[in-house]
């Protein structure tokens, strides 16, 4: 019996070449966009889940509390962990880590060889050993224990590999930054790519000390510095959570009462899916995001599940016949639905197949564009195989069981005598109803698609209040002020450079700095916080940042006068700028400074964040990094010039420079890759789309034979008949735009309320969809209509 | 073996009721070959359909030997006549997209009938109606006449107690009109009983008994 289903449905594939086309390919292209979708929610739920102990495991937040509003970091001061261990002895294991980005340059000192230099972008951490004990990262080589030593360092067998090739790395000695002199002490098998600890060069915790940081104060935290705890079995995050208050009272004795800072603790598990918060591989995504990849992927599932049952019961017609013979055989119904579900399997086998193949194809792809790390083991991942198994059972359940419960309903009296089945052929309301699914789904990833495109494009042109145009940035590694006067002067030397400003940061960055200061009012003084930006006097003209009263502050060593922004002219109370000149502002206990200017607000940070007030003084020991305007005609030479006199001033390091164009387009690479994700899902979505519209309009113009033939020989023209395919399906999409676009609406509405600078959702959107819409419907049904329109009438009615 | 009684068959169409059988009463014995005449409309096909459970009337009994089908179930309508009926179209109805052979094979699919028993009940049919060069074309590779007698032999494959013929011979020649009805009366002779359906006197000939339609009731009969 079954045999002689399956020749029956192979020949009849076979036979339908377009048929089988249509449907393998476009169920095919829903599978391969939900099985991505799968993967790539499968990599993103898998994050740090390996942890033997990572329903313990935890870390410990700190909230600031401000006038402004709150603000999340993940740091915690340099005696944290030390007094946590103290106070908590419950606790089984407290481990702080410094990831430091700004740290990179590794020298290899090998005997008498010539030094060999490595820039390390990311990955080096220093980390306390009992990490460790806590996290399942594997040792190959050495012990855990030696990172209790200061200067001493563990390296991934990556690094290992490529700063010692074919040699025992253990006992060599390497350089860092040219400050620090480390052994290595062990090597680790590589992390994997799904942690939030990206580590490859880990260094022993106590070295810190070396660096001359804080280490006593409990004053900042830096978001990098991070603790980690493992909880005994008995105790529960909120526990721990809610003796910290008294901990922190206890020890935080020199706070400046403007702040008031909480700590949470967040458990390991939801560390990758809290974006308030963040983490080292800086790859957290909401569970939002990933909900809404799901309801993508199902959308797409269910777009080719409707295709399928339009072009299954539009082919009715024609099987009608088939049906009516085998009812009169003696098959019963449930054999004939059997029968057709079988046929739908194998469709969906075929389609599963091919999927797999386009997903082989295009899976790297994606997984680019994306920055993630996903791959398809179809055998040594049984999840995948679940997934596809499932997916085809409900594809073809789904898709299968309408259409063979039409067909195996037919009567066998009626489709014998090839009466057509116009009634049986399954309702065209539900056929439309699909149709108007299909499509609502298709324009609102339009919609979505559009809007997201359209806040990036406004990204990029949004004014930032400074001129970002043709700015090089490069580091300072070196704070002698001889040696940076140097730079500057033998930059300067070189026609292509116009401008060289040495500064902080440049004038939009990820780096933030936030102080408190105080204002002097008389004797009294009134406490603030602001950003700092500490730039040479050039910054005004290298940005090009707009003065709206006094005057630019004057070249100086040291802090000496004030620029400030609008905004923090309204913090300090003032209505207008001019009001704000004079006043006296002092932070760090230094002796109190003058403004001398206000500028106009520019974007300090990303569109994420809204503009902070911002205080501007010269300081030349917290100068990072120089920022030079260059003739954007002469780039090469200039960049030449830069590099050579880089090198010449800064030997023992090793050359970066960074547009600044490229840097701000960096803050919206998480938006850049939604967006590029969206563009191929609407584009798949409209494609099915398209897919299932070609199946019913072939459907409608066999059923309307008929009708076209008669209204010809009435004399109809060709035009006639297209409008009359046309007005049916302009209908359709009208009322798919009118569900989909207040969905889209406020998701994408919802969606923009993360930026505090971002675009209004105009009609534009809204009209740019529907025109592509019936651009796309239009081609497609044109195509078949127009075949309908040309039919000789007499051989249209010949069969009536 | 059939016995309907005060059978009645119509449309409706909102308040308007098409009648397409009327009062049908009718007594059909084992070992009969009965035709049914009439013209265009009468409601010939409607009658067979309705002895051939493919159709149901909207009033009156049908027993079919000595169960009430209008009683009955969909699926015992279906075990009754996939055990007891064959039948074979003008426009031969034979799967296009399966040989000859394969054909022939699907009745016994549905019966159940096992692969070997299956293989030699084909050998045999093929063989008796001698179409075993045949058997492994496709229905489009054969003439009208050689597609009507793979039709009759998948009805008679089952050896079925009935054999319904609606117009069996209305698309082929004369010769090949004259050799299925040939057949027909041979198997007839070897019990089946057999009702068609037919335009033509001539095949009405072949039977020994004719009932006459005209607007849905039977307006005369001939022995």
């Amino acid at each position: 019996m079954f045999k002689n289903y399956l020749t029956t449905t192979l020949r009849k594939l076979s036979r339908n070449k377009a048929y089988t086309a249509i449907n393998v390919f476009g169920l095919a292209l829903g599978i391969t966009c939900s099985l991505m979708l799968f993967l790539l929610i499968k990599y993103e739920l898998s994050f740090d889940n390996f942890h033997a102990k990572a329903a313990r495991l935890c870390r410990v937040n700190t909230i600031y509390v401000r006038a402004e509003g709150e603000s999340h970091d993940t740091g915690t001061p340099f005696p944290f962990g030390p007094a946590l261990r103290k106070d908590f002895p419950e606790l089984e294991k407290v481990a702080m880590a410094d990831f430091d980005e700004s740290y990179g340059l590794i020298t290899i000192i090998d005997g008498d060889k010539a030094p060999v230099r490595y820039r390390e972008k990311e990955g080096i951490v220093f980390i306390e050993p009992d990490f460790f004990d806590m996290f399942d990262f594997p040792w190959i080589a050495g012990n855990p224990k030696t990172l209790a030593e200061p200067n001493n360092v563990a390296l991934t067998e990556e690094l290992a590999q490529k700063y010692f090739p074919n040699e025992n790395p253990i006992g060599k000695r390497i350089r860092l930054d040219n400050k620090l002199d480390l052994i290595v002490t062990g090597v680790l098998k590589n992390f994997p790519s799904n942690t939030d600890f990206p580590f490859k060069l880990l260094v022993s915790f106590i070295t810190v000390k070396d660096l001359g940081r804080e280490l006593e104060s409990w004053q900042n935290t830096m978001s990098l510095l991070q603790t980690y705890v493992l909880l005994p079995e008995n105790l529960s995050f909120k526990n721990l959570e809610s003796r910290l208050p008294a901990f922190l009272e206890k020890y935080w004795t020199d706070k400046d009462g403007v702040d008031k800072r909480i700590h949470t603790v967040q458990p390991l598990r939801e560390i990758h899916f809290d974006t308030r918060y963040g983490a080292f591989s800086g790859k957290v995504t909401s569970k939002a995001t990933i909900v809404a990849l799901a309801l993508i992927g199902f959308f797409l599932i269910v777009t080719a599940c409707i295709n399928f049952v339009n072009l299954a019961t539009a082919q009715a017609i024609d099987r009608s016949k088939e049906v009516g013979v085998r009812k009169v055989l003696g098959a019963n119904r449930m054999q004939l639905i059997r029968h057709f579900m079988g046929e739908t399997l194998a469709i969906t086998i075929l389609a599963v197949f091919l999927a797999l193949a386009l997903n082989e194809l295009f899976l790297s792809h994606v997984a680019k564009i994306l920055g993630r790390d996903l791959s398809l083991h179809l055998f040594g991942d049984t999840s995948v195989a679940w997934f596809l198994l499932m997916i085809g059972a409900a594809v073809s359940l789904l898709s299968g069981f309408y259409p063979a419960l039409v067909l195996s309903g037919f009567q066998p009296a009626l489709a014998l005598k090839s009466k057509n089945t116009t009634k049986q052929g399954g309702g065209l309301t539900l056929r439309r109803g699909l149709v108007i699914v299909q499509f609502a789904i298709s324009q609102a990833l339009i919609i979505g698609t559009l809007i997201i495109a359209a806040q990036m494009d406004y990204f990029r042109n949004k004014d930032l209040g400074f001129n970002k145009d043709a700015i090089v940035t490069v580091a300072l590694r070196n704070r002698d002020p001889l040696r940076l006067e140097t730079l500057r002067t033998q930059l300067l030397q070189n026609a292509a450079i116009k401008n060289v400003s040495l500064a902080y940061a440049s004038a939009s960055s990820g780096n933030s700095w936030s102080t408190s200061y105080h204002h002097k009012l008389g004797d009294h003084l009134e406490k603030h916080v602001a950003s700092l930006r500490f730039a040479d006097a050039r910054y005004f003209e290298t940005y090009g940042l707009q003065l709206l009263a006094g005057r630019a502050y004057a070249e100086c060593d040291t802090i000496k006068e004030f620029v400030v922004n609008e905004a923090l002219v309204r913090q300090l109370g003032f209505a207008s700028p001019q009001d704000a000149i004079g006043e006296y502002l002092t932070f760090w206990d230094a002796p109190a400074k003058p403004i001398v200017g206000v500028v106009k607000n520019f974007h300090l940070v990303s569109l994420h964040d809204e503009i902070k007030p911002c205080l501007m003084a010269t300081n030349q020991r917290d100068y990072r990094q120089a920022s030079i305007k260059i003739n954007f005609q002469d780039a090469k030479a200039a960049l030449q010039h830069i590099e050579k006199i880089w090198n010449a001033t800064f030997p023992e390091n090793v050359f970066e420079y960074k547009f600044l164009d490229d840097t701000i387009a960096e803050f919206y690479e998480d938006e850049e890759k939604m967006s590029q994700l969206l563009k191929i899902f609407a584009g798949i979505a409209i494609l099915i789309g398209c897919l299932g519209l070609f199946g019913l309009v072939s459907f409608m113009a066999a059923q309307r034979t008929k009708e076209i033939g008669v209204r010809k020989v009435l004399g109809a023209s060709a035009g006639d008949i297209l409008a009359l395919f046309s007005k049916e399906f302009a209908g359709l999409i009208l009322v798919a735009f009118l569900l989909a676009a207040p969905i889209a609406y406020f998701a994408m509405n919802d969606w923009l309320e993360n930026f505090v600078y971002r675009i209004n959702v105009g009609l534009g959107v809204f009209l740019s969809t529907i025109v592509v819409t019936f651009v796309v419907a239009g081609a497609t049904v044109g195509y078949r209509a127009m075949r309908s329109a040309l039919t000789n009438p007499a051989e249209a009615l010949r069969y009536e | 073996m059939i016995r309907l009684k005060n059978i009645f068959k119509y449309y409706s169409n909102k308040f308007l009721k098409t009648y397409v059988l009327q009062d049908i009463d009718l007594d059909v014995q084992q070992g009969e070959f009965l035709t049914i005449m009439g013209p265009s409309g009468s409601g010939k096909s409607t009658l067979l359909h309705i002895i051939g459970m493919l159709d149901e009337p909207n009033d009156g009994e049908y027993n079919f030997v000595d169960q009430p089908v209008h009683k009955l179930t969909e699926k015992q309508r279906s075990e009754l006549h996939k055990n007891y009926i064959g039948f074979v179209f003008q426009s031969y109805h034979l799967i296009d997209e399966l040989t000859v052979y394969e054909n022939l094979e699907t009745p016994l699919l549905y019966q159940k009938v096992k692969a070997a028993e299956r293989k030699s009940m084909i050998a045999d049919i093929l063989d008796r109606f001698q179409v075993v060069a045949k058997k492994d074309l496709f229905p489009s590779q054969l003439s009208g006449g050689q597609q009507q007698l793979v039709g009759i032999a998948r009805a008679v494959i089952v050896s079925p107690k009935l054999i319904l013929a609606d117009e069996p011979t209305g698309n082929l020649n004369s010769a090949q009109g004259e050799e299925i009805m040939t057949l027909f009366k041979k198997l007839n002779s070897e019990g089946t009983t057999i009702i068609q359906v037919t335009h033509s006197e001539k095949n009405a000939s072949y039977g020994n008994r004719t009932i006459h339609l005209m607007d849905g009731r039977i307006a005369r009969e001939e022995r």
